[in-house]
């Protein structure tokens, strides 16, 4: 049987993003990747062989080492010990957008050579021009290592007019970046940050078939619709799905969701380039009720697509509390689709033909629906929407977007989890 | 005196965390304003307000704070779900304190009038609910209480606000602030966890800036507090100084209690909250806010003063500091709060950032942080000495007369070293791993049934490798009596660390039963042993450069090492202990294979590599003299080579043709400790591969024999025991025999201690009160004992800890107490080193990944932190089972608050703290085994075939006499017979392999049957037989050598390059998609790279992508 043709439900499942969501970064780099894919100017790598990593790639530069203990800043070469103190070198500190607003619509294109990511070298007074060599890099206050970052002087040289105990007083102020190139309206700022994976963090669309393969399906209802009653059908079995890694989302690593700027891949004819796979393994197919994704929306205030992407969400917390396995071990994948009125939820094994991950569900009903009842609960900080102390899942696809964690609350069925308590 | 770890934990972390004078703000038991300024003032009408975002991002900081600044909500307090007050009393109280000018840097000169203490409590009865408030400045308390009426039925939920705002203006129904209030904190609050269909009545008491008496409403009730510079506001106000000094404004702080109270269908509910509502301002003397401190205020209700004496260092208002509360029900009433760990822990409340830490009955503590002690018990002991053991094990022998006099010799000799060793009764436990042991392997009678199937569960440090190692040691002596040499027992570890590790033990018993011997004068050589991984090397290729053996001295606690020669020990040249692992250990791949050790500790990647993977450069038929196939050695130079090589040695060019080949023994007691690792595609792949080799050492052993092997598997954690053992080993859960360690009940049961310290960093990230959190834990220790504690720090990913070695190395105060190192790679080799450099003592501190969690004994380490909870109870008892052993040790736990796992253990924190309850949640994990895993079986397939050929080599192919031949001495017919005879040959071999295959026949991968996939790869051999030179080409045409070796996971590989470090490593390609698109960041060796290019096999446009 030759796979369905899933063009359409990628379509449409980018649509149910895009839906009420038009004054954002996102929703503008979604747009384009619906225009895109529908006039064919989309191209898919997959079968990946090798990725080359560098200091300074097209978007970052990360090629400026600091030494821990005397702060001496060096660029990137043979270097990683530092000749004074002996001790290993670190990377420092680098400049990271920082969106203030959500609504403003900045999307990026790899190609336009901007450094979005800079290393603190861009700074003008980094530089020593007596000495012609990088400055060193210190706190004055040990209680607020950050705040009080300022230049040193590595050359001890107390003839400079700028010399003070050892710091450099050419520049006196906290340590800013300058604007990016490509990015200078007021709503992005440069912030500090240290290195680190989270600046930026993919954005993955997994699109999958509406049903198992022949004779894989088996399917789970009794406890679990009784604790969800918004899953209309539950469905363990193998599927081929095809995940999409479409951009990433760049900005600090503790930038909040709707504050980072899409980041797309783009060739030299202009096609957007995705990163594909194609993965054949078990997944937990939740068809759900779209009448009450609907009616929970209209409750909560959120879009199918929200209360689809939180179900979602409670699932994999459950799963992951219940089967012990890493957040990476499982994917999500969401399809709505607003005009046919479906939603469905598919929850896969991250691996290759699976690991046993979403297949203890079936062997394991009780457990599972009481960590559904755990992790649909109120949000521990009562926040509005969603944050990380509820529904947000470490390895989400879409960088935790379109979530409510009331969304989640009210799809179990609350009595259910009580009764199960008082038994 | 020297204070107790606990009293350090208070005094040194804690306190310092959360003391309300901490310099800018404190790390924990803060409460932030809500993300809306709630009573909008004029000044923010001028910067344009609050703007409201749907989905908005409430956690992150502004500008230059966000790197470390988080905001911890604005709520902190309870929803309890099965509360009753009948005819007694809830009563909830909650205290904190609010800034009123700024502080001083240094400790020396905290000052205590820049706070005001807040009491904010209600009474519930079933007909009122009655408020009070006291507000204390140093000088003058003030207090209000106010009782709210309330029917016994239906559902209440009324607020109690300090209100910074003019009365008149509250009177105001029209204009009321209070709308915005309702909007946007009341409603969303009141709503939650109420009975289903549940309507409320709201009522509001509201202190407010006013004089006269108190107005009332239906719905507001207006208490004058006083004009702004009577004393309560006075009280509770704010200074706002500007970085001169300059006192600019007033800043009044907004705070209230939120109590709800609910009677339906049967139901009842209580809801508890203290709420942060931020504050205003008020400009002084035509002064204004700095531009940046408006926004701030505006945007999140706080801003900053500054003191001016110390160099303008800046302090945060609008939060409440040292948080705390507690509920309490008297009278009848009750909380209704359960705990349950069975069933996930804590029953019928919600907590909103607070633990509930039990006081007494129906009496408990709310606070983010708390300090629990948890005495270990020891294990119980037998009430039979050694002697009496092994005496008894003696008597119940049923081995042949030739072999029973040296088995019980040596079980003599175990039990003598055993006293000497201090060891006077064996855990009982350990006597029955013993007994079932070797009673499966014919050695003793036992009644009952016997099995051989084994699962060993005791907590670390609880002597579990004594349990397994004695049998060993036993069936060893008597199947070296019987066989000869060869090895009787491999022992397994997920972890060449662990393997290294394990080695110790297993060479300190066996030299202590050496020396036992020695002392009786008579001829008696104990089991040899070998150690076999990665790590390992050839002879050659360390001639001359000295080897560190990964192990230590018992007599002079110090290194021993292989000069190329012999080995000596560093502490004493003449040591008897080197001369014992001389002759006894084997720690070259020469000698393991030469002279295969009767106790081989190595791991699985090992066993499966050389079960069936590829033989890079020149063949290595004869690495399966481990598993007890024939070997020729070499006399001259002691090179190993298959028992059928018939040529001259390649390394000496000696004639090897007239020397007679060795059969070794068979192993037959397999050993997997730490098993509860071998889950998901790593177990599945697992599972196949002890099937195999079964198979396999089915094949090479005397049928004469009876020759049945043993399995043992061992850990700390392994929940659900009988299912997970049965699905890993392909048994039946009936199989399996179960011997879980128990503990002893009574006096004597005081072993050591675990402090644990449960902390949920709130104001700033984990990283930033981690640091400080292990900073004055260093300090604290040192201080106390002079000496530098020892300690691990476990994070989840690599990546973090990149991030946290960074921090730690970065800070001065750290640097100063203490040498830090830790994972920065996943490079083996770096790890190991770094490993080594903590074991040796020339680290102090020690930032780990999960790699490190299980079995391997540092010795003494004072303290395990817990960065960011793993996902398991299994993960968590691993690591703190890492300090201590056998000396009390502090656990501090970091919850991570990007996390909601930890956030779940936060409200759990007694699954974590208490060694019963910790027992009840393990039983609730699953460690799934995916056994139908198709790439597993594919693997599984493919590993089948080339150990079939390797079989053929070493046991000879059935119906083939040339085949031996041909396959393993012609390497592959390079130098063989003709295209058409390799042809023919090709098709025996192929019938050969499909016959006989030890594989899962029921599963099937991808609707083909295992034998139709089986048949298919052989048919793809067949078809490129002509090409075949050797067993690699074969491995390339059954999908290359990198999906043969990989155990640990199904996905494939990309290679990843990093032009800086000039180095390559291979990542899952599940990782890949998700980090390489251009200019995306990862992380290797603690360095952090961007992508510059991919290369990918295959491109298409997206529209055919998705058509499959």
């Amino acid at each position: 049987m030759t796979q369905p043709d899933l063009f359409p439900r990628f379509l449409a499942t980018v649509s149910a993003m895009l839906k009420g969501r038009q004054n954002s970064a996102i929703a503008t780099a979604l747009g384009i990747v619906h225009k895109k894919a529908q006039n064919g100017e989309i191209i898919v790598k997959y079968e990946l062989q090798r990725v080359e990593y560098g200091l300074n790639a097209p978007l970052v530069s990360l090629d400026v080492l600091m030494c821990p203990k005397c702060g001496r800043l060096f660029k990137a070469g043979n270097r990683r010990t530092c000749p004074d103190c002996g001790v290993e070198l670190h990377q420092a500190y680098v400049g990271v957008p920082y969106v203030q607003r959500s609504y403003h619509q900045h999307t990026i294109f790899a190609d336009r050579k901007a450094k979005l990511v800079v290393p603190i070298t861009e700074i003008r007074e980094a530089y020593c021009r007596r000495h012609k060599d990088l400055k060193a890099l210190t706190s004055r206050s040990d209680m607020r290592p950050l705040q009080s970052l300022t230049f040193a002087c590595p050359f001890n040289d107390r003839s400079c007019q700028y010399y003070d105990g050892g710091l450099c007083t050419e520049r006196r102020d906290p340590i800013y970046f300058p604007p990016y190139q490509g990015l200078s309206t007021s709503v992005v700022r440069p912030a500090l940050a240290r290195p680190s994976v989270g600046i930026t963090k993919p954005f993955t669309v997994t699109v999958f078939p509406s049903d198992p393969k022949p004779e894989t399906g088996k399917a789970l209802g009794g406890m679990l619709a009784q604790y969800l009653p918004v899953a209309r059908e539950v469905v363990v079995g193998k599927f081929t799905v095809s995940m999409l890694t479409l951009m990433y989302l760049l900005g600090h690593p503790y930038s909040g969701r709707y504050r980072r700027l899409p980041v797309f891949d783009i060739d030299n004819q202009g096609r957007l380039i995705f990163l594909g796979r194609r993965l054949e393994t078990d997944g937990l197919l939740i068809k759900l009720d779209y009448g009450m994704v609907e009616k929970i929306g209209d409750e909560v205030k959120a879009d199918p697509l929200t209360v689809a992407h939180t179900i979602s969400h409670t699932v994999l917390l459950a799963l992951t509390r219940l089967t012990g396995l890493s957040p990476s071990e499982f994917g999500e994948a969401i399809f709505v689709d607003a005009d046919g009125g479906v939603a469905e939820i598919l929850i896969y094994d991250n691996s290759p033909g699976g690991i046993g991950g979403v297949g203890t569900v079936a062997n394991d009903v009780a457990d599972f629906v009481e960590y559904i009842c755990d992790f649909s609960r109120p949000c521990p900080r009562m926040c509005r929407s969603a944050c990380r102390a509820c529904v947000f899942y470490e390895t989400c696809a879409f960088g935790n977007m379109f979530l409510s964690w009331r969304a989640a609350e009210k799809a179990v069925n609350r009595s259910a989890c009580l009764q199960r308590n008082h038994s | 005196m020297s204070r107790t770890l606990e009293d350090l934990i208070n005094y040194e972390v804690l306190d310092f965390l959360r003391t309300r004078h901490h310099v800018e703000k404190p790390h924990i038991s803060v409460i932030s304003p809500a993300p809306v300024n709630i009573w909008q003032s004029k000044l923010c009408e001028k910067s344009g307000g609050d703007i409201e975002v749907v989905e908005e991002d409430e956690d992150e900081g502004e500008d230059e704070d966000i790197f470390a600044y988080r905001y911890p909500g604005y709520i902190f307090g309870v929803d309890l779900l099965n509360a009753e007050v009948g005819s007694g009393l809830v009563d909830a109280e909650f205290g904190f304190y609010v800034r009123t000018k700024y502080d001083y840097d240094d400790e020396s000169k905290w000052d205590d009038s820049s706070y005001a203490h807040i009491r904010m409590g209600a009474a519930i009865s079933s007909n009122s609910i009655t408020y009070r408030i006291t507000a204390s400045s140093v000088s003058e308390p003030e207090s209000y209480s106010k009782e709210v009426a309330q029917s016994r039925e239906g559902c209440v939920v009324t607020s109690f606000l300090v209100v910074p705002v003019e009365c008149a203006k509250l009177a105001d129904l029209a204009n009321n602030p209070l709308k915005q209030y309702e909007k946007q904190i009341f409603n969303r609050l009141a709503v939650t966890a109420l009975p289903e269909g549940a309507a409320y009545k709201k009522e509001h008491t509201m202190l407010c800036i006013g004089a006269g008496s108190a107005t009332e409403s239906e719905l507001v009730h207006i208490v004058p507090a006083g004009s702004r510079n009577d004393s309560f506001w006075n009280a509770i106000r704010a200074e706002v100084h500007d970085k001169q000094g300059n006192l600019v404004a007033y800043y009044y702080p907004s705070f209230g209690i939120i109590i709800g109270r609910c009677t339906q269908g049967g139901r009842y509910a209580i809801k508890a909250y203290l709420v942060n509502l931020g504050g205003v301002v008020e400009l002084v003397g035509g002064r204004s806010l700095d531009k940046g401190e408006l926004r701030r205020y505006c945007q999140r209700g706080t801003l900053y003063t500054y003191n001016p004496n110390e160099g303008a260092s800046r302090w945060a208002l609008g939060l409440l500091l040292e948080v705390e509360g507690r509920l309490r029900a008297t009278g009848g009433a009750r909380l209704g709060i359960k705990w349950d760990a069975a069933h996930g822990g804590l029953m019928y409340a919600y907590t909103y950032n607070t633990m509930l830490i039990e006081e007494g009955p129906e009496t408990y503590l709310l606070r983010d942080y708390t300090l629990v002690e948890e005495e270990l018990p020891a294990i119980k002991r037998s009430r039979l000495t050694v002697n009496e053991f092994f005496n008894g094990l003696i008597s119940k022998l049923t081995v042949d007369q030739r072999c029973k006099e040296a088995v019980a010799e040596s079980l003599t000799y175990i039990s003598e070293a055993l006293r000497r060793m201090g060891i006077e009764r064996l855990y009982t436990y350990q006597e029955e791993v013993i007994e079932e042991a070797l009673a499966s392997q014919g050695l003793i009678r036992k009644d009952g049934r016997v099995k051989r199937y084994v699962a060993v569960m005791a907590r670390t440090a609880g002597g579990k490798t004594m349990s397994f190692l004695i049998p060993s040691i036993i069936l060893s002596v008597y199947r070296r009596c019987r066989e000869g040499r060869g090895v009787k027992a491999i022992f397994m570890y997920p972890t060449k660390a662990l393997a290294n590790d394990q080695l110790e033990e297993v060479a300190h018993l066996l030299y202590e039963i050496y020396k036992t011997a020695q002392a009786g004068n008579k001829p008696y050589e104990p089991p040899t042993f070998g150690v076999l991984h990665g790590n390992i090397t050839f002879r050659e290729r360390s001639a001359n450069i000295p080897v560190v053996l990964p192990l230590r001295c018992p007599e002079h606690h110090s290194e021993v090492e292989f000069d190329g020669k012999h080995v000596v020990c560093r502490g004493d040249e003449r040591c008897e202990f080197a001369t014992f692992i001389e002759k006894h250990m084997k720690f070259m791949r020469d000698d393991i294979f030469g002279d295969p050790p009767d106790i081989l500790i190595t791991d699985e990647d090992m066993v499966n590599r050389i079960l069936s993977g590829a033989d890079r450069g020149s063949p290595k038929w004869f690495e399966w003299s481990i598993f007890g196939a024939g070997f020729k050695k070499c006399p001259h130079c002691g090179h190993v080579y298959p028992h059928i090589w018939s040529r001259k040695c390649i390394k000496c060019n000696a004639d090897l043709v007239r020397v007679h080949h060795e059969k070794p023994s068979v192993p037959s007691l397999i050993v997997l400790d730490e098993a509860h690792m071998l889950t998901g595609s790593f177990g599945a792949q697992i599972h196949h591969m002890l099937s195999l080799l079964e198979y396999v050492l089915n094949r090479l052993a005397e049928p004469a024999n009876n020759y049945s092997i043993t399995y043992i598997l061992s850990s700390a954690t392994m929940g659900k025991t009988e299912d997970f053992a049965a699905s890993l080993l392909g048994a039946s859960p009936s199989d399996i025999r179960v011997v879980k360690a128990e503990l002893e009940e009574g006096r004597e049961a005081v072993g050591h201690k675990r402090v644990f310290t449960f902390i949920m960093p709130k104001s700033y990230t984990i990283d930033a009160t981690a640091t400080m959190a292990i900073w004055r834990l260093l300090k604290g220790i040192k201080e106390g004992t002079g000496a530098t504690p020892k300690g691990i720090i476990f994070t989840n990913y690599l990546d973090q800890s990149n991030e946290l070695i960074y921090a730690l190395k970065a800070d001065r105060r750290i640097r100063q107490l203490a040498r830090v190192g830790g994972h920065s790679t996943d490079f083996d080799k770096d790890r190991v080193e770094v490993e080594n450099k903590f074991k040796k003592g020339e680290l102090d501190v020690l930032v780990a990944t999960s790699t490190l969690e299980v079995g391997v004994d540092y010795g003494i380490v004072d303290f395990v932190a817990i960065y960011g909870m793993p996902a398991t109870v299994t993960s968590f008892i691993q690591r703190i089972g890492r300090a201590g052993r056998n000396r009390d040790a502090v656990v501090l736990v970091l919850f991570d608050p990007e996390r909601r796992i930890d956030y779940y253990f936060f409200e759990n924190y007694r699954l974590l703290s208490s060694g019963a309850d910790r027992e009840l949640a393990l039983e609730r994990e699953i460690y799934p085994v995916g056994r139908d895993n198709e790439v597993a079986l594919r693997r599984a397939v493919r590993r089948y075939i080339v150990a079939s050929l390797k079989l053929c080599c070493s046991a000879g192919c059935n119906n083939m006499p040339n085949a031996q031949k041909l396959l393993c001495d012609a390497e592959i017919g390079a130098r063989g017979p003709d295209i058409n005879k390799r042809m023919s040959l090709w098709d025996s071999v192929a019938n050969a392999i499909k016959g006989a295959a030890p594989l899962p026949r029921s599963l099937s991968i991808g609707g083909n049957t295992i034998i139709g996939e089986l048949e298919k790869a052989v048919d793809d051999i067949k078809r490129n037989a002509s090409s075949i030179t050797d067993i690699e080409k074969i491995v390339e045409i059954l999908g290359g050598g990198d999906a043969l070796y990989n155990l640990r996971a199904a996905d494939e590989y990309v290679e990843f390059s990093y032009n800086f470090l000039n180095n390559q490593r291979k990542r899952e390609l599940r990782y890949a998609i998700k980090h390489a698109l251009h200019g995306q960041i990862t992380t290797f060796r603690g360095y952090f790279f961007a992508t510059s290019s991919v290369d990918a096999s295959a491109v298409k446009e997206l529209k055919e992508f998705l058509k499959g």
